[in-house]
């Protein structure tokens, strides 16, 4: 017997005392498993000497010792969290692994995350500021130090501003940083130049959710839904795919069932219970069949919907029924939507009866444990997409999921934005290149149809930022942007601050370097679960070096080259514009402590941690450390978890005093000054009463209850903002065919699904991560067999693929896993440089040529190995890296949303034998016809308006102006009247 | 304090020191591990017995398989978040851990108390019982300088045995009433047979099989210990089987032994230990 006797409680005894006095000093006791979730992670208290056997070094045992710096993933959007592992000895970064602090992601990654290496090391980066010597294009850099840079371009916009041509200043945003920095600088400024790339991105997706809540997005609580439904490639590529998809992973594993529309057979799709392959743009006509299900069996949460929808509004103004029952709501209900049966979905979708009333009967027995969710997929690729999104809530709405566990909230419940130091006021000139008058509800800026309104005269710019963002090559109609980048009498000076070459790059006038993830400060938060969390992105060898006792305050000292971070780029550059504080922008740059010094990071952040994140300070105090300190090391917190329903919230004392309830609407206004909270999250802005009280709440059942931020305060069954503005057709959730609906395609036409992203890759973000490359670098046209065989097209065939303005050349997929009739390109690949100058990983060398509107792109060097100091630049052993499609495709601005609805009317056919694959031809007078058309199913607010203002001033805006820029103007400035 | 505390105590202490080598100086002092460095951690609890339930419980002695589904199966029931590997070793006893301390908290609440004692039982019988005990015993075998952590071990999950009176249970855990037979075998799975300690119902390292294979004067290659027993097989099947054989007998005993303490799961080791000799027509007493 091997067993001696042991006299355990003794023992247990011992090892208790002296784990309490370890834990008393701070020190870890336990190491290994026991300490549950976070077994795979260094402890915290260890994370400033972590030890590790330097794999690179086998068969040799040399131990490295680690400094573990937070930051967070600045590829996608989702802001996961990334531990920087800094070598003590070389203070190098080694790799990145998962922050198991970060709530979000819980120390998870996808791929993109560790590749930040490849990016950091990237030995084609761009490591100096250059200043275009030569034409546009021509490839010719100089480089130039950042103060002759700065000192030019703050000239030009100083001169701008004090010439009243705030209009003429733009910054086009790609990925986002910090929620609301840039938006607070350009009004600082009096600029109105926000321009986001949200409109060929999300904003029919937000729309939906919009018009609903007052809020733009959706946070479904996916962990404990009963039933999760995606129209979207959520698991493997969507916002935010890796908080979201562990989430959904454990709800499936405790039985949840999971329903994917998706037309290919993604990685989502595989996981999926219930995979379903609509025909594209048929999405609303499904929902509205399950709706109708919902409705006609009475499986519905009526007690919900009596409460929470603006019901009797939508008799009053629609039926013209005053004081109207619930009873003859539910009654007019069911007649509207009982149209769309399951043989109606089926016809408009291809979907059999059988298989959508299964799915309908799945969701109706979810509850209010629905979690249900869309973002681009669908939304973004359909004319009505937002209907999509709106059809989809209209479900959750239908069973009461709505901010219940298991079922989707509006975002700004799970998100919180601290209040910086500054709100600068709103800027008072309306920015008619962004916001153009024909589109009164879009929700972002028009900023993929700027060549166009730059084409047409109405206006010019004098500096044109681009931030993040690559026009040229993510947009649509790609060389239309070419056209009015290279014309520089459209775009006076532009300004790409990029972390990497990129298409757009080479037309600019400078090119400024910003940092990867783990070279720039940004703050965030994003909505990934019932909980509100913030996220502190930091420079980590910044960081490192000043726990080194080196106090750098400037992040070009300690990241590579001359890369700098955008937040004190931007101080720097206000500073300069307005050096003598006599424009009134200084004052919102000037150190707390002294007016005459400029701003730093650590005193902006500082003042955001010690005053705006609450339970921070306190946590920080437990420590013993500083609220800066605290996100320094540990790089974010948690502010709540199970927020709730927050609609159902009573009114504080404060809004309640003097406050009246509008006897018809039930609306709450109160006399109350709005509270300067600490949370800025945006949301809808509902108008004040006649007396110019603001809507607080509304007054269900006889409480008075925060309510949603719509003019309702309730949810908007019945918009009455799109009735009142023109589109009454569409005041309440129903189907819109989409542009590419069988009706409308020619008979040898199919439909083109380019929107999806490839999981490892995102847009042109990441192209400079070895890894990432290596594992994804083409795009293959996705090809039923039954038409590949229709249209004769093999494996190794060319394919010609035909859109209204011209056609690119692509090697097909042939495969089962896409709908017949429609085919699939992801948009990710395609990537191509002029000269030397670019990422020789993924770009391809091409030879760019026109003849009046008509454009060539011709492939003229594969991608090959190449000698640097990283050998395995020459282990690449892919020269294919895809076609750039987008390039092909005409604008279609979505009436309403302003969304480019991104699905094509193609003709699939063989290529010709001249043909060269990857080869792009296109006739921009084509795209000008196919923009003027789509801009005639505008209704412009002209004509529409119902208060003469431009735009609902309730709705959101990334940066809104002053009540007085919202009036309509007589007539456009330079324009007939 | 509650002994319950202690108890878990330990089993944290256990867990420790099979998670990772960098394992505090007191539980070092504590379990007299002064000359247990990483070289002979790795050794032991990466080359030699992976201490997870899967290797034990699985045919293909691999790991993932139905003890971590069963595993995960049961935090799930309870609402919890499994971690990934929650049929390791240091999870499940820092599991057991957490357990008896929510019964020394609750002492007070007999409704909990009482889910808490159904809880510890079944994650005891189902989960801990089929495996740990054999793991233990071999670990202190094969690695006499982790004996006092071998005995430790044994101690707490033997008193928790004996308190839940799991001992009277005559009926075998979930994963071991699959237990298939080790009746008929072909040579050509034979070597993995034998070094499936789920089939055979002994545990064949590859210490002992170069212990046992000098003994015998054979000379085994390196390798997995499936090679190392394919080896074996081809230069000697009948001195192979002798060496399988001698082994089977010796272990067999101790899961009798240990059946004394733990019951029904060690019958099914001894039972398999026993078919095994059967089929592979060796007397159980060399």
């Amino acid at each position: 017997m091997v067993k001696k006797k042991v006299d355990v409680l003794t023992l247990g005894e011992k090892l208790l005392q002296l784990r309490t006095e370890a834990e008393a000093r701070g020190e870890t006791f336990y190491r290994g498993a026991s300490r549950g979730q976070l077994m795979a992670f260094p402890p915290i208290e260890r994370w400033n000497d972590w030890s590790e056997l330097d794999s690179k070094a086998w068969p040799e045992r040399e131990e490295r010792h680690y400094s573990l710096i937070p930051t967070t993933c600045f590829n996608c959007e989702s802001a996961c969290g990334l531990l920087a592992y800094v070598d003590n000895e070389t203070n190098v970064v080694r790799k990145f692994e998962g922050n198991p602090l970060h709530p979000g992601s819980r120390g998870r990654n996808c791929a993109k995350g560790p590749a930040t290496l490849n990016q950091v090391q990237d030995p084609d980066r761009i490591l100096y500021p250059l200043r275009r010597e030569g034409a546009r294009g021509a490839g010719k850099w100089a480089r130039v130090t950042w103060d002759e840079a700065l000192d030019d371009i703050a000239g030009r916009i100083r001169k701008a501003i004090i010439e009243q041509r705030t209009d003429e200043v733009v910054c086009h945003i790609g990925r986002p940083g910090e929620d609301g920095f840039t938006e607070r600088v350009l009004a600082s400024w009096g600029v109105d130049g926000h321009n986001s790339h949200t409109n060929v991105c999300s904003s029919s997706g937000r729309a939906g959710w919009h018009y609903w809540t007052g809020i733009d997005r959706p946070s479904a609580d996916f962990a404990n839904a009963k039933v999760i439904f995606l129209i979207s490639a959520h698991l493997e590529t969507g916002h935010y795919f890796n908080p979201h998809a562990q989430r959904i992973t454990e709800a499936r594993a405790k039985g949840a069932k999971l329903i994917v529309f998706d037309t290919r057979l993604s990685n989502t799709a595989t996981h999926a219970d219930y995979w379903l392959a609509p025909q594209p743009g048929s999405e609303g006509a499904i929902n509205l069949s399950i709706a109708n299900y919902l409705i006609s069996s009475k499986r519905y949460n009526r007690e919900y919907v009596k409460r929470w929808w603006n019901w009797e509004e939508f008799m009053r103004e629609v039926q013209g029924v005053e004081n109207a029952s619930f009873a003859q709501f539910e009654d007019a209900l069911l007649d509207i939507y009982s149209e769309f049966t399951f043989e109606y979905a089926a016809a408009e979708s291809g979907i059999s009866a059988e298989v959508i009333a299964e799915i309908a009967n799945v969701i109706a027995g979810a509850g209010t444990a629905l979690a249900a969710h869309t973002w681009r997929s669908a939304s973004a690729g359909n004319l009505g997409g937002w209907q999509i999104s709106r059809t989809l809530l209209l479900l959750n709405a239908l069973l009461g999921a709505i901010a219940t566990p298991g079922g989707t909230f509006p975002n700004a419940w799970n998100k919180f934005v601290p209040r910086p130091m500054h709100i600068p006021p709103h800027p008072t000139k309306w920015n008619e290149l962004s916001w153009p008058i024909e589109y009164p509800l879009a929700m972002n800026e028009l900023s993929f149809l700027l060549p166009h309104f730059l084409k047409e005269g109405r206006g010019k710019l004098d500096v044109y930022f681009s931030r993040v963002y690559n026009p040229v090559w993510t947009n649509p109609d790609g060389m239309s942007w070419i056209e009015a980048l290279s014309d520089e009498s459209k775009v006076e000076c532009y300004v790409a601050l990029t972390p990497t070459w990129n298409e757009s790059a080479y037309f600019a006038d400078y090119i400024l370097p910003m940092g990867h993830s783990s070279e720039r400060h940004d703050l965030t938060s994003y909505e990934q679960y019932d909980g509100q969390w913030i996220a502190f992105r930091q420079p980590v060898l910044r960081t490192k070096a000043n726990r080194d006792g080196h106090g750098v305050t400037d992040s070009r000292v300690s990241n590579p080259g001359e890369v700098w971070e955008e937040n004190e780029f931007w101080i720097d550059l206000s500073w300069r514009i307005d050096p003598d504080g006599s424009m009134g922008i200084r004052k919102f740059y000037e150190s707390p402590t002294d007016a005459n010094r400029m701003l730093s990071v650590d005193e902006y952040y500082s003042f955001i941690f010690d005053n705006s994140v609450p339970g921070l300070p306190e946590a920080a105090a437990a420590l013993g450390i500083t609220p800066l300190e605290y996100m320094r090391t540990r790089g974010a917190f948690e502010i709540s978890h199970n927020v709730g329903q927050v609609h159902e919230t009573p009114l504080d004392a404060l809004e309640l005093e003097g406050a009246v309830v509008n006897s018809l609407t039930g609306r709450v206004y109160s006399p109350s000054l709005k509270p300067a909270g600490k949370n800025v999250v945006p949301m809808g802005d509902p108008d004040v009463d006649s007396e110019g009280r603001r809507p607080v709440g509304v007054n269900i059942d006889g409480q008075l209850l925060r309510g949603f931020p719509t003019p309702s305060g309730k949810l908007e069954f019945y918009s009455s903002t799109l009735a009142q503005w023109g589109w009454p057709e569409h005041a309440i959730p129903g189907y819109i065919k989409s542009h590419v609906h069988p009706d409308n395609l020619e008979k040898d036409e199919m439909v083109l699904i380019s929107t999806f992203r490839l999981p490892v890759q995102i847009h042109t973000r990441s192209a400079n991560s070895k890894w990432l490359d290596e594992i994804a670098h083409t795009n293959p046209l996705w090809l039923h067999p039954s038409d590949a065989l229709r249209l004769g097209i093999e494996e190794n065939s060319l394919v010609r693929v035909e859109t209204e303005i011209g056609y690119f050349v692509v090697k097909p997929w042939i495969t089962e896993g896409i709908r017949p009739g429609v085919v699939a390109c992801s948009h990710h690949m395609g990537r191509w440089k002029l000269h030397d100058h670019g990422q020789r990983q993924l770009m391809r060398t091409v030879a760019l040529e026109h003849d009046g509107s008509n454009w060539h792109l011709d492939p003229k060097e594969p991608v090959k190995p190449y000698k640097t100091d990283d050998p395995d630049t020459m282990r690449i052993w892919w020269g294919d890296v895809g076609v750039h499609q987008n390039l092909t495709f005409p604008v279609h601005p979505d009436p309403i949303s302003g969304m480019h609805c991104w699905h094509q009317a193609v003709k699939i056919r063989l290529a010709e034998p001249d043909d060269v694959y990857g080869e792009v031809y296109v006739d921009t007078s084509r795209s000008t016809e196919v923009y003027l058309r789509w801009l005639k199913i505008t209704r412009s607010a002209f004509e529409v308006s119902p208060n003469g203002q431009r735009r609902p001033r309730w709705l959101m805006r990334p940066l809104k102006p002053s009540h007085d820029a919202f009036k309509l103007p007589a007539q456009l400035p330079g324009s007939p009247t | 304090m509650s002994s319950e505390r202690y108890q878990a105590e330990v089993l944290r202490a256990c867990a420790d020191v099979v998670a990772s080598p960098n394992f505090v100086t007191e539980i070092r002092d504590l379990f007299g591990l002064w000359d247990f460095g990483a070289a002979e951690h790795t050794e032991i609890f990466v080359l030699e017995l992976i201490p997870d339930a899967s290797i034990y419980l699985t045919p293909g002695a691999h790991l993932a398989g139905v003890p971590l589904e069963l595993v995960e199966g049961f935090y799930s029931a309870l609402g919890l978040d499994g971690s990934a590997d929650a049929s390791s070793l240091s999870s499940q006893l820092g599991f057991f851990a957490s357990l008896l301390e929510m019964v020394a908290d609750n002492r007070r609440d007999a409704k909990k108390l009482a889910v808490l004692d159904r809880t510890r039982t079944a994650f005891l019988f189902e989960h801990i019982v089929p495996w740990v005990p054999v793991y233990a015993s071999v670990v202190a075998r094969i690695a006499p300088e982790l004996g006092p952590w071998s005995s430790a071990l044994l101690e707490v999950l033997e008193s928790q045995f004996v308190q839940l009176d799991l001992k009277s249970w005559d009926w075998d855990a979930a994963v071991l009433a699959s237990r298939p037979a080790f009746s008929t075998y072909e040579e050509s799975t034979l070597s993995e047979m034998l070094v499936s300690p789920f089939l055979s119902g002994f545990v064949l390292t590859r210490k002992l099989l170069f212990s046992r294979a000098h003994q015998l004067g054979l000379a085994p290659r390196v390798g997995t210990r499936k090679f190392m027993m394919a080896s074996l097989l081809d230069q000697d099947p009948r001195a192979a089987i002798t060496l399988v054989g001698a082994e089977a007998i010796e272990q067999s005993g101790r899961w009798r032994d240990l059946g004394n303490c733990f019951g029904s799961a060690l019958v099914s080791w001894e039972k398999q230990c026993q078919d095994s000799l059967d089929a592979l027509g060796i007397p159980n007493r060399l």
